[in-house]
């Protein structure tokens, strides 16, 4: 193949602390690779902004504690979420860290589980009187 | 609540409710003491505590104003004019 007959990489060149990095369009790299029978491993970049990291850290730790607080209850999802009025879908995407529930949310679903410990803790009173009769 | 209670007494209870909160020592919160920052504090924990208070001080506390709190110092800013 004549040098003059070779297909152009075009690619832009940022430089950061010193070292130039290519930008170049991934199906390009992906060919490349393929050619030189490289594996290409792409990995999805996490966020670089602590403030949206420390968001979606809080989520996480929300959803932990409500899937936890939830368990203790012996309700499901669909209970809780007609309990405390809100969509299951809504409660489904809290208890999985993807959404950050405002204020009201948070309550109506801690009303509603303080609701039903009370009702279990009723049920095993009753329980343990008829145990005694 | 005890009707006599001043200013200075519901900082301080305020102070206490937020440390059982947090499960730390009562000594380590001040009314500047931000709760997301120093305690850890999540949205779970800011419910919670806006409930705690409603109970300790018989008071009702709308959503929008209580998710604007952060220290004990802006919940008693929250919480006096309910009391008066």
């Amino acid at each position: 193949m004549r040098p003059n007959s070779r297909k152009r990489c075009v690619y832009q060149v940022v430089e950061l602390d010193g070292v130039r990095y290519a930008i170049v369009r991934e199906s390009v790299l992906r060919a490349v690779c393929r050619q030189a029978g490289v594996q290409a491993q792409p990995q999805v970049a996490q966020s670089s902004d602590p403030e949206a990291s420390a968001t979606e850290l809080d989520d996480e730790r929300l959803a932990r504690r409500l899937v936890q607080r939830r368990k203790r209850t012996g309700l499901t999802q669909a209970a809780l979420a007609r309990r405390a009025g809100i969509r299951v879908e809504t409660l489904n995407r809290v208890e999985r860290g993807k959404t950050t529930p405002d204020f009201s949310t948070v309550r109506k679903l801690v009303n509603a589980m303080n609701e039903a410990e009370s009702e279990l803790a009723t049920d095993s009173l009753v329980s343990a009187a008829r145990g005694k009769e | 609540m005890p009707t006599t209670m001043t200013q200075e007494q519901a900082r301080l209870r305020l102070c206490e409710l937020a440390a059982t909160q947090a499960s730390v020592d009562a000594r380590e919160v001040t009314p500047d003491t931000d709760f997301f920052v120093d305690l850890n504090f999540d949205s779970l924990d800011t419910v919670e505590y806006t409930m705690m208070i409603e109970e300790e001080f018989e008071v009702t506390i709308p959503d929008e104003r209580a998710d604007n709190v952060r220290t004990p110092a802006d919940a008693l800013a929250m919480l006096w004019p309910l009391l008066s």
